[in-house]
């Protein structure tokens, strides 16, 4: 009796904290608290203005994938998803490559999305193809490209066709060698889990919500964390001492990568970095920037981790690093 | 099923979580009411801050549903699936990660990106980077200066820009005030007369696609051709562009001094960062600036106005325009300091 009083005292306290929280946020009653502002090094506000204008960026993108993966929880079965995914390896691969011509996700949206079609049933290599072509062959990231090289239109056919030819490899190589499931939380159980969640068919709405709460600071931890590394990065690294580094065509294909990795740009916006680097690199190296950094970057490595197991983040990541490297090697531009 | 003691723990941390995301809801509000947005966003992306807000108001209501009541057991029953952190440091860390943006955005000054970060970023100049900008001044000053070189800059450059377009005025001197170039009342009288036809075929002759072409015209006709908020990067493209045509011809433009270790006294870059989505991808674009004797360089980031005339130069094997500064006055950073790229509108959002 003693304790539950405790706790509806505790529990009323900390409500009432948040509703005096609302009103002061209602009112404006906090502003005077924000005009004190310290004074900083000019680097760190640098810092924070990448910082926050990355996550302001992303968010939105993030909360999307959610919720998209929310609404695929409740209201797709698992039925569905497997009646859908072509059977044949042949026929589901050039399937998923294509994929986000229906669904233009950007890589920070796609992930909570994969990560719930694999639970529902879709085979991890085609999930995986999904994941790695979905974030460039979609119209909004084409567009933006063709507008960042307006002097090489062509660059487009190139994005397109490398990020095609990559995904559907490492497709490939995934559906030959990845046996085990590798989703961190076993299938099994997930699935046992959200048996329990359709029982009420009624709450559906609710349960969706609920879940995006959970899923926003589940992936939100490392989109953050991903965000600040790379923010710091680009404040303190002068982008001159890598193009000195990447003066042969190999090592020039490694830094342009390196610095897609690190930047972890949205797939949209990376055409516009790419073509500021044109005077110092090949159109080939550039063209490796555009097609390695929506398919792996800093920020979505974090976030794979937190659906993959750590061994299939590290074979995906050496397997598309081989081959996007290997096909921009080898394809002629320009 | 939840033990109580474990309904008490996932209870607490969905009280941290509304707090949280009510820090969020709250620093968006600042944003949007603050106008500060602009600084971390270009203007396509606003609308997105506001389906932000209205998904972080929905989340925080919810979540405190879930702190009040316990986590419902109607709709789950499921520990440790939900990513709930375990242990206290492990919390501290994933929760003051959240905490980190919006303690940033409350209560660090805002402040506009500058030269420092330029210098990380690395300049993009007009056809060339700060390198070759280096490389043109050696040039151009060195022994080897072609054509009409002298040490007084102003009229040597002056006579430059004359040299390289010369043949193009003479040849089209008869057509002045012909009816075709009264697009414009006031381009009558300048210096350049051409139909608008014989411009565009000057300019169609490179193929660089209809946008450019148009653009190229347009700011060809005018006596000065203004480089503002709204035109800067295409512009700047359209001059890197059509160099040669554009070089003799008379600009004024805006933005921030922007200064290298090797420049000269006389030497800076009036400078803008372009923002494409956010400002994390900003770019630096500027034109490079010389001043007549005499005249004193303002200080790094401070904002300026710069009229002149553009010079090819010459910079290794490629060709640079200069802008021979011929007034410079001191202004206010505007209050949106970005500029963004014209013909990438309409991508997501569409705003």
């Amino acid at each position: 009796m003693v304790y539950r009083l405790r706790a509806l005292l505790l529990e009323s306290g900390g409500a009432l904290l948040i509703g005096l929280a609302m009103v002061l946020v209602a009112t404006g009653g906090l502003t005077p608290l924000l005009s004190w502002r310290m004074s900083w090094a000019g680097a760190w506000l640098d810092v924070k203005t990448l910082f926050v204008s990355i996550v302001l960026e992303a968010i939105p993108f993030v909360l999307l994938g959610v919720f998209f993966s929310g609404l695929i929880q409740t209201f797709v079965t698992e039925d569905q998803v497997r009646r859908w995914t072509p059977k044949l390896p042949v026929v589901a691969i050039p399937f998923a490559s294509l994929l986000g011509f229906l669904f233009p996700l950007c890589e920070c949206a796609i992930i909570p999305v994969i990560r719930r079609l694999i639970q529902k049933g879709m085979p991890v290599y085609v999930g995986i193809v999904f994941l790695l072509a979905g974030p460039i062959v979609n119209p909004v990231v084409l567009t933006a490209t063709y507008t960042a090289f307006q002097r090489q239109p062509e660059m487009v056919f190139y994005r397109a066709g490398v990020a095609l030819l990559v995904a559907m490899l490492a497709g490939l190589i995934m559906w030959l060698f990845v046996r085990r499931n590798p989703l961190k939380i076993g299938v099994e159980r997930k699935t046992r889990h959200e048996m329990s969640h359709q029982v009420r068919q009624a709450k559906k709405w609710g349960a969706t919500l609920t879940h995006a709460v959970d899923e926003f600071f589940d992936m939100g931890k490392y989109l953050l964390f991903g965000a600040l590394v790379s923010s710091v990065i680009q404040t303190f690294v002068a982008r001159e001492t890598l193009v000195e580094i990447g003066q042969t065509p190999l090592s020039s294909h490694l830094v342009m990568m390196g610095l897609a990795y690190v930047f972890s740009l949205c797939s949209e916006a990376d055409a516009f970095i790419a073509a500021s680097f044109m005077g110092s690199f090949q159109p080939g190296a550039l063209l490796s920037f555009l097609v390695f950094g929506p398919m792996i970057d800093f920020k979505n490595t974090l976030m794979l981790m937190s659906v993959f197991t750590f061994r299939f983040v590290v074979l995906l990541v050496a397997v598309v690093s081989v081959l996007v490297l290997a096909a921009t090697m080898w394809i002629p531009i320009g | 099923m939840y033990g109580s003691s474990e309904v008490r723990r996932v209870k607490r941390h969905y009280y941290v979580r509304s707090f949280l995301l009510l820090g969020f809801c709250f620093w968006l509000i600042d944003l949007i009411a603050g106008g500060t947005i602009g600084l971390y966003l270009a203007p396509r992306l606003h609308g997105l801050a506001y389906v932000t807000l209205v998904i972080m108001l929905l989340l925080t209501g919810v979540s405190l549903r879930q702190a009040i009541m316990g986590p419902a057991e109607e709709v789950c029953d499921c520990p440790g699936e939900h990513g709930i952190p375990q242990g206290l440091w492990r919390s501290s860390i994933v929760y003051g990660l959240f905490l980190l943006p919006v303690v940033m955005g409350l209560f660090m000054p805002d402040k506009i990106l500058g030269s420092e970060l330029a210098e990380k970023k690395g300049l993009n100049l007009l056809s060339g980077n700060s390198k070759l900008a280096a490389v043109a001044r050696g040039e151009a000053t060195g022994v080897g200066e072609s054509g009409s070189g002298g040490v007084d800059r102003t009229s040597g450059a002056e006579e430059a820009g004359k040299g390289g377009i010369g043949a193009a005025k003479g040849a089209v001197d008869g057509s002045a005030g012909s009816p075709e170039s009264v697009t414009q009342p006031q381009k009558v009288e300048t210096a350049y007369p051409k139909t608008t036809e014989e411009i565009r075929k000057m300019f169609n002759s490179e193929g660089f696609g209809d946008f450019y072409t148009d653009l190229a015209v347009g700011l060809y006709q005018q006596p000065v051709i203004v480089l503002d908020d709204h035109n800067f990067l295409d512009g700047l493209t359209t001059l890197e562009l059509y160099q040669k045509q554009f070089a003799g011809k008379k600009l004024e433009t805006m933005g921030f001094i922007y200064t290298e270790p090797h420049f000269s006294e006389r030497e800076f870059v009036v400078a803008r960062f372009s923002v494409s989505c956010c400002t994390a991808d900003a770019g630096v674009f500027g034109v490079m600036v010389e001043l007549p004797e005499g005249m004193k360089r303002g200080a790094r980031d401070s904002w300026v106005r710069v009229g002149g005339e553009l010079v090819l130069r010459q910079a290794g094997d490629t060709k640079l325009l200069v802008l021979q500064a011929e007034k410079v006055t001191q202004v206010l950073a505007p209050r949106n300091p970005y500029v963004y790229y014209q013909n990438a509108e309409g991508g997501l959002l569409g705003q």
